[in-house]
C-alpha cells in the first residue's frame, strides 16, 4: 500500500498552530524584557529579540516542510507514519499490537475539518495528526474490527 | 455477538453536572457573599434595569457561573458510552473532542463506585480499565449512571467477556494455576543456583557504579590534600584529625554501599519450576519473587564500569509489574564471567540465549564524524557561554585573557564530549538473532538487551539534518514494561541497518 499525503488543509492547521506558538513566545520574551529593563545583562538585550525573530522564521517555514514530508500508510499489517521538519521521525506500529484507538480533534483541528488518530499499544501511544475527519473515522472503523480480532486471539493464547 | 448486546449513546446521569460543579459553586457563593458592597450595588443596578452592569458589579461572578455551567452541560451532553460489535466506544468532549474505541476482550477491570453524593441521588460511577500499560495510571473510561443502567452495563460487559471465555474454552483444557501454598512450598524448597559469600562479595564490589567510584576517589584525594594543606598552615593536630575524619567518613560511604549490597543479595538463589522462575535473597530484608517465563519481555546483560574491567556481568529480566524498587528490571543472576552466566541462564531460562557479543554489528565509522561535529558545536557553545558569563566573575579576579580562558574551556568541553562519544561508539552494537533482537549500548557502563521480536510493540526511527547527509538513522523500540524500561534506545546506525528490523518485525505478525 502506498504512502498517503495529507490534505492541503493540514498545512493551514499547522500554520495556525505555529503562529499561536510564535505569538506566545513573543509575549514571553516581551514580559522578560519588561521585567529586566534597567538590569545590566551579560549579553546585549537585542539578542532576545533576535531569538524571537528566529522563532518566527522557523514557525512560518516549518509547516511547509512538515506538510511536504508528512506521509502515512495504514496497511493490513501495520501503521507507518513519517513526519518532521528539521528532525524527521518515523513510527512503525504492527496492527496486531493495538489495544485501543482514539479519534481526537481540538478546536483548531475542527476549524480545518481535521482529526488525529491515536493508536495505543501496550508499550505506548502513536499519534497520526491532521487527517481529514471522514478519512479518520473510516480508519478507526477499520482498525476497530482488527483490534477486536487480535484481542480475542491474544486472550485465547493467554 | 447477539444483537441485544448493544447500548447506544448512553449519557452521564444529569447529576454529573452538579457533582462536578458543587465545589466551584460553594467557592463562588463564598466570594459573592463575602463582598457585601458589590452585591448591594449590583442589586441596585438590576432594580434600575441595568441587568448586565448589575451582574458585572457583582464581580461578574454570576456570569462566570453561567459560562462554567454551560461548559459542564456541553460536556455532559457530549460524553457518551456505546457498546456495539464487541467494542466499547466512549466519546468525551471538553475543548477537545475524543472518541476512544477499545475491544471488550481487552477490558481487565470493571468497577462500580459510589460516593456520598451518589448514594443520595442513587447513581454509580462505572469505571472500565484495559490491560494497556500506557494507560495503567489512569482509568480508561469513567461514566456516572443511574444504578439500574450501571448494573446493566456491568452485567452486559461481564456476559460478553464470559461468552468470549466459553468460546475459547471449547475443546481446550485449561491449565491449572498452582495454588498459593504450592508457590510457597516451591519458594522454600531446594534451589538450582546458589551463590557463596565470596561470590556475593565480588558481586558487591564489581557492581559499584562509576559515579560512586569517582566520588570516593575524589573524597580520598581531597582528604589527603586537606591534611597536607593544614599541616603546612601549622594548624593544631586535633583540628587536622577532626577535619580529615569527617572527609574520611564521607569517603567510606562507598564501603558502606558495598556492604549494603552484599547484605541485600545475601543468600541469593534461583530455580526454574515448569514455566516459572523462583528467586529469593536478602538478610535483613528478605525478598522472594516468582517470574512467569511468558511474561518476560526482555533479558538484560548489565556491565558496570568495574565489571567491564573485570570481565564480569550480571543479568536482569524485564517483566511487567515486577521491577519493584529497581526500575531497570528484576535481578536474575549475580555478577559472573560470561561462560558462567551462559550455563546458569541455560538452567533458568533456556528460551533466551546469552547474546554473542562478538557477532554484534557495530555502527558505521562515519558516526564518529557526526560525534566530532557534536563535540565541535558543544565546544563552541561552551566557549560562547564562557565569554558571555565572564563579566559575572570579574570580582573573583580570574586573571588572564577572556578569550584564552574561554577557548581553553571550550577545548576541554569538546575533548570530554569526544571521549564520551567514543566510549558510546565502542559500546554500541545490534544483532539480528533468529527470534531476538539484541541491542548493546552504554558509555562507561554497558547494557546488552535481548528483546524477542514478538515483544516489540512499535519502532520509532529519527533522523536529524546531519544524520541525513551522512546516511545515518537513530532508533528505539518500545516494549511492554514499566515507564523506565518501556523505551529501549537502539543507537545510531546506517540507514539500511534498520530495514532488517522492520522485516523481522513484520515476520512476527
Amino acid at each position: 500500500m502506498e504512502y498517503q499525503k495529507l490534505n492541503v488543509n493540514a498545512r493551514g492547521c499547522m500554520l495556525v498552530n505555529e503562529i499561536i506558538f510564535a505569538l506566545i513566545s513573543t509575549i514571553v520574551i516581551g514580559v522578560i524584557q519588561y521585567f529586566l529593563r534597567g538590569t545590566e545583562l551579560p549579553f546585549p538585550a537585542i539578542l532576545l529579540w533576535f531569538l524571537d525573530a528566529v522563532i518566527w522564521v522557523l514557525c512560518v517555514a516549518a509547516p511547509f516542510f512538515r506538510y511536504n514530508r508528512y506521509r502515512y500508510r495504514f496497511s493490513e499489517e501495520d501503521i507507518d507514519v513519517k513526519k518532521g521538519f528539521l528532525f524527521q521521525h518515523r513510527d512503525i506500529v504492527p496492527i496486531e499490537r493495538l489495544h485501543k484507538v482514539a479519534l481526537e480533534s481540538g478546536p483548531i483541528d475542527r476549524i480545518f475539518g481535521l482529526s488525529k488518530v491515536i493508536v495505543t499499544t501496550a508499550g505506548g501511544d502513536v499519534v497520526i495528526h491532521f487527517i481529514e475527519e471522514q478519512e479518520a473515522e473510516k480508519i478507526v472503523d477499520k482498525l476497530k474490527a482488527r483490534i477486536n480480532q487480535y484481542a480475542i486471539e491474544s486472550r485465547e493464547e493467554s | 455477538m447477539k444483537e441485544e448486546q448493544e447500548i447506544v449513546r448512553l449519557r452521564n446521569h444529569f447529576t454529573y453536572i452538579f457533582e462536578q460543579m458543587w465545589r466551584m459553586l460553594v467557592a463562588f457563593a463564598c466570594l459573592l457573599l463575602g463582598s457585601e458592597d458589590s452585591i448591594k450595588l449590583g442589586m441596585e443596578l438590576i432594580r434600575n434595569g441595568n441587568i448586565i452592569q448589575g451582574l458585572l458589579a457583582m464581580g461578574g461572578v454570576l456570569l462566570l457561573i453561567i459560562v462554567i455551567s454551560l461548559w459542564y452541560v456541553n460536556r455532559w451532553y457530549h460524553t457518551t458510552l456505546t457498546i456495539k460489535d464487541g467494542t466499547v466506544i466512549s466519546a468525551k468532549v471538553t475543548l477537545n473532542r475524543r472518541v476512544n474505541t477499545m475491544s471488550i476482550a481487552n477490558i481487565s477491570n470493571i468497577n462500580l463506585e459510589q460516593n456520598l453524593f451518589e448514594m443520595i441521588v442513587g447513581t454509580y460511577k462505572l469505571k472500565l480499565d484495559t490491560n494497556s500499560l500506557s494507560t495503567a495510571n489512569q482509568t480508561d473510561l469513567e461514566i456516572v449512571l443511574k444504578k439500574k443502567d450501571a448494573e446493566h452495563v456491568k452485567q452486559l460487559i461481564l456476559t460478553m467477556l464470559r461468552e468470549l471465555e466459553e468460546e475459547q474454552d471449547v475443546g481446550k483444557k485449561k491449565e491449572e494455576e498452582p495454588s498459593a501454598q504450592e508457590e510457597f512450598d516451591a519458594l522454600q524448597g531446594e534451589y538450582d543456583i546458589t551463590y557463596s559469600d565470596k561470590e556475593i562479595l565480588i558481586n558487591g564490589l564489581v557492581t559499584i557504579s562509576v559515579s560512586e567510584c569517582f566520588l570516593a576517589v575524589g573524597l580520598i584525594c581531597s582528604t589527603i590534600a586537606a591534611g597536607v594543606s593544614m599541616g603546612q598552615e601549622k594548624k593544631d593536630v586535633l583540628s587536622i584529625i577532626s577535619a580529615m575524619f569527617l572527609q574520611f567518613i564521607a569517603a567510606s560511604s562507598i564501603v558502606v554501599d558495598i556492604l549494603r549490597r552484599c547484605l541485600q543479595d545475601f543468600h541469593f538463589r534461583a530455580k526454574r519450576c515448569q514455566d516459572k522462575i523462583y528467586v529469593s535473597y536478602g538478610l535483613f530484608k528478605k525478598k522472594s519473587y516468582v517470574v512467569p517465563v511468558d511474561k518476560i519481555n526482555a533479558v538484560t546483560l548489565k556491565y558496570t564500569f568495574i565489571s567491564r574491567l573485570c570481565r564480569k556481568a550480571y543479568v536482569k529480566v524485564i517483566n511487567i509489574g515486577g521491577q519493584g524498587e529497581e526500575a531497570d528490571g528484576m535481578k536474575l543472576l549475580l555478577a559472573d564471567s560470561y561462560e558462567g552466566l551462559g550455563s546458569k541462564l541455560q538452567m533458568l531460562l533456556p528460551e533466551f540465549q546469552l547474546p554473542e557479543t562478538d557477532r554484534l554489528m557495530r555502527p558505521p565509522k562515519r558516526l564518529m564524524g557526526l560525534y566530532r561535529l557534536h563535540a565541535f558545536f558543544n565546544a563552541m557553545i561552551a566557549t560562547v557561554l564562557c565569554v558571555v558569563t565572564y563579566p559575572l566573575f570579574e570580582e573573583e579576579r580570574i586573571g588572564g585573557s577572556v578569550l584564552l580562558i574561554s577557548g581553553l574551556v571550550g577545548v576541554a568541553a569538546g575533548c570530554l564530549n569526544l571521549y564520551i562519544s567514543y566510549m558510546r561508539y565502542r559500546a554500541s552494537g545490534i544483532l539480528y538473532g533468529e527470534s531476538n533482537f539484541i541491542i548493546s549500548r552504554g558509555v562507561f557502563a554497558k547494557t546488552v538487551q535481548t528483546v524477542p521480536y514478538g515483544r516489540i510493540q512499535f519502532i520509532h526511527l529519527r533522523q536529524g539534518p546531519f544524520m541525513r547527509k551522512m546516511g545515518l538513522l537513530g532508533g528505539e523500540v518500545s516494549i511492554l514494561a514499566s515507564a523506565a524500561s518501556q523505551t529501549q534506545q537502539i543507537g545510531v546506525f546506517g540507514s539500511n541497518d534498520f530495514e532488517r528490523l522492520e522485516e523481522r518485525l513484520r515476520e512476527t505478525y
